[in-house]
């Protein structure tokens, strides 16, 4: 193994993700010798997604669970309705033509994905009794998921902090946050916390915005506030690394689209606007 | 983009650490971050250009070919005050544009 690997598996998150490459390996290794060996076929084996630690496809019943989520918390945007929202994770990832099943031991049903990659979930007693997962037809780590909460009618460039507080809670509780950021320590807490961890002051929850960003700012009132840089990118601006370690961050190639936000920080109300300044206007 | 005017205007923008001077994050250490803005033109001022004017900086490049250059503001204690001044140089290598940052009183 080269040193980066021996690095990331010193820490709690990095013990993980090696655990998963150990398996991965050691189920590579098994398969490769059945197929050689002349043995007679076995029947074929379907690889549960919760023996993967960072599986492409979803639990859906922790997504629905962040579906009832939503509905408890939905005071923190009121005028909004949950979506889901596929993103690219890899430089090659197709995010054309995208087919999302849910699937169980006997039932399975397709999900409608629109053309901006959000799609809505639907609650099936079937597909909860029978723990099944929410599965899209690309390859393992090629994707990255979030939950898109817009409250409609806002100024143009601009989020609402509350559809974003919201957004964190749920996506946490519906296990949708698979890598690790360039933050290891954050995440550790975030896997500890779940839904808790979005009320801390400066969880490192990365929101992506539509577009490459410059600047982003805070608007409540009077009152405004301009994010500092290390809020944005992943924290690249005080990392000179930081380019080693996308690989490990679901921002690897939406870097430039990321930003934190404080959420926990009561000081700004959930109707405080985040305001978007692009790189490309 | 320059922002310095409106948002040191803002309420929450006021200096509040009487005693504490800003130090400039430039390689002329009297020009201030307004100085600064005057002194980049976008559209104009290239990397190299850029460096020569306001010294080296925290370079941040993007698989895209834009790039953001980060001067930050200090304390004379040689902390960070917050305060940022910020290039963004387009694929073509050229500054697109600037924007200052301030530092805000805690609320």
């Amino acid at each position: 193994m080269s040193a980066k690997p021996l690095f990331f598996c010193r820490n709690f998150v990095g013990r993980l993700l090696c655990r998963t490459l150990a398996l991965f390996l050691t189920g590579s290794c098994t398969l490769a010798f059945g197929q050689s060996s002349g043995m007679a076929s076995l029947p074929s084996v379907t690889v549960s997604a919760q023996s993967n630690l960072d599986p492409v496809e979803k639990s859906y019943r922790k997504m629905v669970r962040g579906m009832e989520l939503f509905e408890r918390e939905h005071r923190l945007a009121p005028g909004a309705s949950l979506q889901f929202k596929l993103l690219p994770r890899l430089p090659d990832t197709n995010m054309q033509e995208i087919y999302v099943e849910v699937v169980g031991k006997t039932v399975d049903f397709p999900v409608a994905i629109s053309a901006d990659k959000t799609f809505s979930m639907q609650r099936n007693p079937k597909a909860l009794e029978e723990d099944a997962q929410v599965v899209p037809n690309r390859k393992a780590q090629s994707m990255t998921w979030r939950t898109d909460i817009r409250t409609p009618g806002l100024p143009l460039n601009t989020r609402r902090l509350g559809d974003l507080r919201l957004e964190c809670k749920v996506g946490m509780e519906a296990g949708l946050i698979s890598n690790s950021s360039t933050v290891i320590g954050q995440l550790v807490q975030a896997l500890i916390d779940g839904p808790s961890y979005c009320d801390r002051p400066a969880p490192q929850y990365l929101f992506f915005a539509d577009r490459p960003l410059f600047r982003v700012a805070m608007i409540s009132q009077d009152r405004k506030e301009v994010l500092a840089i290390d809020k944005l990118y992943a924290g690249a601006s005080d990392d000179p690394g930081f380019k080693k370690e996308l690989p490990y961050c679901d921002c690897e190639v939406l870097l430039d689209r990321t930003y934190v936000l404080p959420l926990g920080d009561r000081s700004w109300p959930d109707d405080t606007l985040i305001e978007f300044e692009y790189m490309d206007e | 983009m320059v922002m310095a005017g409106l948002l040191m205007g803002g309420c929450t923008s006021l200096p509040g650490l009487s005693g504490l001077q800003q130090k400039a994050p430039f390689r002329n250490d009297q020009m201030s971050m307004q100085d600064a803005t005057g002194a980049i033109v976008p559209g104009s001022t290239d990397r190299p250009g850029a460096r020569a004017v306001l010294g080296h900086a925290t370079e941040i490049v993007f698989d895209s070919g834009y790039e953001v250059w980060l001067y930050r503001g200090r304390t004379s204690a040689m902390q960070r005050d917050g305060s940022e001044f910020l290039v963004l140089f387009d694929p073509s290598g050229f500054v697109k544009k600037t924007r200052i940052r301030p530092w805000y009183v805690k609320q």
